[in-house]
């Protein structure tokens, strides 16, 4: 018996760490072109370790960065971006969340199709409506359009809500019988009850909002406009010319720097996804 | 509310309390519900109401963004007519979305479903392994990932280099053919499965361990247990993945738009690029914002498809057995 | 009765935030650059007065670099004004400028593209410069002889060249002379390209890459131009030539793709600007810009290797012309009160000798004779043969076409997915130039309104 669960762990390890490293190949090319000299990037692409070590793209981007601003600059402007959205759209998310899956609101049904129609929306047509929106507030050279409608739950506010409905909806109602025979109201059953059981859902949520604000380049092109502002998904894209030779190097470097922050956030919320809960007080 | 909340519970608790009148009706379904509704729906009212119904009025113009916004003028159904009948594009378009969101949204599924089960295990290796799994996705919408994946893919690329080097001579170039361009984005998707995979993961830990424990009393196996808890503990999560992963399967832009710029022969033209390219680049900005309200019915039909049928699959721990 | 009272309170809120947001910030619409002073009059021009401007390109980094530099030049000598530069990369160039455009808050100054330029003048979304010219703001004194190249439509002047380029073939000469090929003459006849791309495949294997595969639609037009035809109409409604010809442009590539001296289009499409097949020796030659041709060099690395530069085969009856590299504009939405300031900031990004010693060649060959002087004179022997080039270039061209009509975009698509077919060998160069000319009939109808 136990030799047969120790093949079987063997089997196992073997085919995740095959699986692995066919999912990682693309990303380690990357990686590895970061450390090659700008020039061999694309004519030695074929090459996974470099033949030549090129240690300076890293410091070239951080420090000297496009036409004086570093990539340090980018990167912060991006992480305070991201994580106020971020921030935003869990508190708001997760407040709706909860009236669409424990409250018999009026309408109820019409603002959920109203939400799910939101998502459905492809950006590149709201984009101007929008500008001129924010234009008429004032905001249109600020990053306030980038922030602000993240604490109400637009942009990427559905999917989150979507998300923690699903997880709020597997919460016995029994649980919230128990609270209100307590003498709970709605509000303290939400605090109480509900978000400390969606753990996984909210971690779920955090990482895929700073994630995707990230990546995000459409709204920072429009809304900053003064390059020292600009996040790292716009500089990225600026380093490319379709006249003139790339600084791929460069570029291969910050896009690794890039992916840093994301995986923080990554590793701070896996937790939560590991963790188990159970209905406690519901025995029998 | 949490000082009503604890006035109340003052209160004799063998009974069901009777509520005072204004805590009454801050705790009832509607108040309550809109109240905790309120920052979504402002926020849908101010940011996201308008730019809808702007495009929706725009469909119906001839607006040109270079000539400023006021200037266009109405047109009536011409560019939903257009659209089905001079644009020798919109078709291909058409096909090649769904081909992409039909093929590449079940296979990640699948995979994110396979793996999040194998990985469904508290122990050092698995947070490993999450952890490269997840990686894919996060490289997400990049110029470096379009690069990598052309080099990739093309003739001279990796792929053909590594099928030669096991005796296949392969010659083909997969992301400029016209017939496997498509297929190098589907994969580029399906390989992004991550994402998908998490949230399969926090549903999985959701589920009460007691459920299986008094699985195995019962004398359950492991399949008995995967088909019996773990599929239908799991369904409001396949649900949610499945609509979500369909919507943005649908609206997908920026693989297309810098891996392959809709070419070869317009067979990675998705649709959400098309419209990019009308609205953009041919400055038909009324033409595009017709185009998106198409797009929009053809999810929501979908969308409303799988909402209905999500009665007879889906199981809700909190509506009861 | 109390749950509609709730939702009244909540609509009421609701607008009174908007109206708040809304109140403030009237003034912002009138361009995104003037700062406030009220001086209307710009009869007299004061030029110490404070003044924001807002510039906007497209680039790399390279670009951004030097334009920067230039930009804090400008600056150095004119103190009273400030300037707000945004620079994006080409791709999301576009989508900023055509939303600022739909909300009137461009910047004073733009770079354009000859290909667009056409659209933003139908449109009004870019100003007449001719006042600036009369009244010395816009230097053009310098220029080399009336080389407008395009920014002139019906008199007015809406952009001004950066530079120009034109339409080149590069090839190896080394490669050729290797091979015993005879090289081809300055004016580059079909004859001529025919035989070398059969003699260098059967002596030296190398293919010949299709005409212009990244935008044939250029390859059409100088076609037709040889014929003494137009790309357009003049009223930009229709095609400027017969269809005859087009099958016979197409007919061109289809010979070269049926002669079994063509390039694979995998390898061709899996080409970018970084992947150069020049560079690495897949090809004997290749058709490109002029500015194009220094990075190909660059990336050849090469200098054994004797690159030369001649016209595209078949365009010396005047096919061939000069092209704005790229232009300077004004935008409608640069306060009339600081139009001259504007002008002025062009004026000296063209005529400022230092200033195009940043810029070298990379907005296109110089249109000022003093510029040019001086940097012919610096230019290593690369650059050399771009600014010979452009001379001989200057002999056998025509007048460049005016800009497109609104249905250029879609019409460029459509000729190179027509071409693409012909290229994968899915079409004949009648058949598609049959759907070409059937498809761009229906672009035109639906952009005529």
């Amino acid at each position: 018996m136990k030799t047969r669960r120790q093949v079987g762990t063997v089997i196992y390890h073997i085919f995740m760490i095959l699986f692995a490293l066919l999912m990682l190949y693309p990303i380690i090319w990357m990686i590895m072109s970061s450390f090659k000299p700008s020039i061999d990037v694309m004519t030695k692409s074929y090459e996974l370790i470099p033949s030549t070590w090129d240690f300076t793209n890293y410091y070239r981007g951080w420090v000297n960065g496009i036409s004086n601003i570093p990539f340090s600059t980018f990167t912060w402007n991006s992480l305070y971006i991201s994580v106020l959205a971020t921030l935003g759209t869990i508190i708001s998310a997760s407040l709706a969340a909860y009236a669409f899956a424990r409250c018999k609101f009026k309408l109820r049904g019409f603002w959920f199709a109203c939400m799910l129609i939101s998502m459905m929306m492809p950006i590149q047509v709201v984009m101007i409506p929008q500008y001129v929106m924010f234009q008429q507030f004032g905001w249109a050279q600020s990053a306030l359009p980038l922030i602000v409608p993240a604490f109400f739950a637009a942009s990427y506010g559905p999917f989150s809500i979507f998300l923690m409905m699903q997880f709020m909806q597997g919460i016995p109602k029994d649980l919230d019988e128990a609270a209100t025979i307590d003498g709970c109201g709605k509000y303290s059953i939400f605090f109480r009850i509900i978000m400390p059981l969606i753990k996984p859902a909210i971690a779920s949520a955090a990482i895929f909002a700073f994630y995707w604000k990230w990546d995000d380049f459409i709204g920072p092109l429009l809304y900053l406009n003064k390059p020292q502002n600009y996040t790292i998904s716009m500089a990225l894209r600026m380093m490319s010319d379709k006249d003139a030779i790339t600084d791929w190097g460069v570029m291969f470097a910050m896009s690794t720097v890039s992916l840093i922050p994301t995986l923080i956030i990554f590793f701070c919320f896996q937790r939560y996804l590991v963790e188990g809960i159970s209905t406690t007080g519901l025995k029998g | 509310m949490v000082r009503n909340a604890n006035a109340a519970a003052k209160q004799p608790k063998n009974q069901l309390t009777r509520r005072s009148g204004w805590s009454s009706f801050i705790n009832s379904e509607n108040a309550a519900g809109y109240i905790f509704l309120a920052p979504w729906l402002i926020g849908f009212l101010v940011f996201t109401a308008y730019p809808i119904f702007a495009s929706l009025y725009y469909s119906f113009t001839n607006l040109n963004p270079l000539k400023g916004l006021g200037k266009e003028t109405f047109v009536g159904f011409q560019n939903y007519i257009n659209m089905f009948t001079t644009d020798s594009v919109y078709y291909t378009a058409l096909r090649v979305t769904f081909v992409y969101a039909l093929v590449s949204v079940p296979l990640r599924l699948i995979f994110a479903l396979f793996i999040a089960m194998l990985l469904n295990r508290k122990s050092k290796a698995s947070g490993v392994y999450r952890t490269i799994y997840y990686l894919p996705s996060i490289v997400g919408g990049s110029v470096a990932v379009a690069v990598m994946w052309r080099s990739l893919w093309i003739q001279e690329g990796t792929i053909n280099a590594v099928l030669q080097s096991i005796g296949i001579q392969c010659e083909w170039g997969w992301l400029t053919q016209p017939s496997t361009a498509l297929m190098c984005l589907i994969i580029l998707a399906v390989w992004q499965f991550g994402s998908s995979m998490l949230i399969f993961l926090a549903g999985l830990k959701n589920i009460p361990a007691e459920y299986y424990e008094a699985a195995t009393v019962d004398g359950a196996g492991p399949f008995r247990k995967f088909f019996s808890i773990t599929i239908p503990m799991l369904t409001p999560v396949i649900f949610f993945n499945l609509i979500n992963q369909l919507i943005l399967g649908f609206t997908a832009f920026t693989q297309a738009y810098i891996t392959t710029r809709g070419g070869p022969m317009n067979e990675t033209m998705f649709y959400a690029l098309h419209l990019y390219r009308q609205g953009f680049e041919y400055n038909k900005m009324g033409y595009a914002s017709a185009m998106a309200w198409i797009l929009l019915i053809i999810i929501g039909i979908m969308t409303a498809i799988i909402f209905k049928s999500s009665n007879s699959w889906v199981y809700y721990e909190s509506k009861g057995e | 009765m109390k749950k509609t009272s709730l939702v009244l309170c909540l609509l009421l809120v609701l607008m009174t935030v908007l109206s708040a947001c809304t109140d403030g910030s009237g003034t912002s619409s009138t361009g995104s650059t003037a700062s406030g002073t009220s001086s209307t009059q710009a009869s007299s021009e004061d030029t110490t007065r404070p003044i924001t401007l807002g510039i906007s390109w497209w680039g790399g980094s390279t670009r951004h670099e030097y334009t920067n530099k230039i930009l804090d030049l400008y600056k150095a000598k004119n103190t009273n004004v400030t300037i707000n530069a945004e620079y994006v990369s080409w791709d999301d160039y576009w989508s900023s400028m055509n939303t600022k455009a739909a909300s009137n808050t461009l910047p004073s100054v733009m770079q354009q593209d000859y290909a667009k330029i056409g659209q933003f003048i139908d449109n009004g979304t870019i100003v007449d410069m001719n006042a600036q010219v009369d009244n010395k703001n816009l230097d053009l004194s310098d220029i080399k002889g009336d080389a407008f190249y395009g920014g002139k439509i019906d008199g007015k002047l809406y952009g001004i060249s950066t530079g120009v380029n034109a339409f080149c073939y590069l090839y190896d000469a080394t490669a050729l002379k290797d091979a015993g090929v005879t090289l081809p003459s300055e004016k580059f006849t079909w004859d001529e390209f025919n035989t070398i791309s059969k003699d260098m495949m059967s002596k030296a294997k190398l293919a010949t890459v299709p005409m212009i595969n990244t935008d044939p639609k250029f390859f059409v037009e100088m076609y037709v131009r040889n014929q003494g035809k137009h790309m357009y109409s003049a009223d930009g409604k229709t095609f400027g030539f017969d269809k005859a010809l087009l099958v016979e442009a197409f007919q061109k590539q289809e010979d070269l793709s049926k002669s079994g001296n063509a390039l694979s289009p995998d390898i061709v499409n899996a080409a970018t600007q970084d992947k150069d097949l020049l560079a690495e020796k897949k090809t004997w030659g290749e058709p490109l810009w002029s500015n194009q041709v220094i990075n190909v060099m660059k990336l050849a690395n090469d200098e054994t290797r004797d690159f030369q530069l001649t016209m595209m085969p078949g365009t010396d009856n005047g096919g061939i012309y000069l092209k704005p590299s790229m232009l300077w504009s004004i935008t409608r939405d640069c306060p009339e009160t600081d139009r001259n300031a504007a002008a002025r900031l062009i004026s000296f990004i063209l005529n400022d000798i230092e200033a195009n010693k940043l810029a070298g060649a990379d907005r296109g060959v110089t249109i000022m004779k003093k510029v040019n002087e001086a940097l012919v004179k610096e230019a290593d022997p690369n650059n050399k043969k771009v600014y010979d080039y452009i001379d001989v270039v200057g002999k056998y061209a025509s007048e460049i076409d005016p800009p497109e009509p609104v249905a250029g975009s879609e019409i460029t698509k459509e000729i190179k997915d027509q071409f693409d077919a012909i290229v994968f060998g899915k079409k004949t160069a009648q058949q598609a130039a049959d759907d070409c000319w059937k498809n761009s009939e229906q672009i035109f109808a639906t952009n005529a309104g």
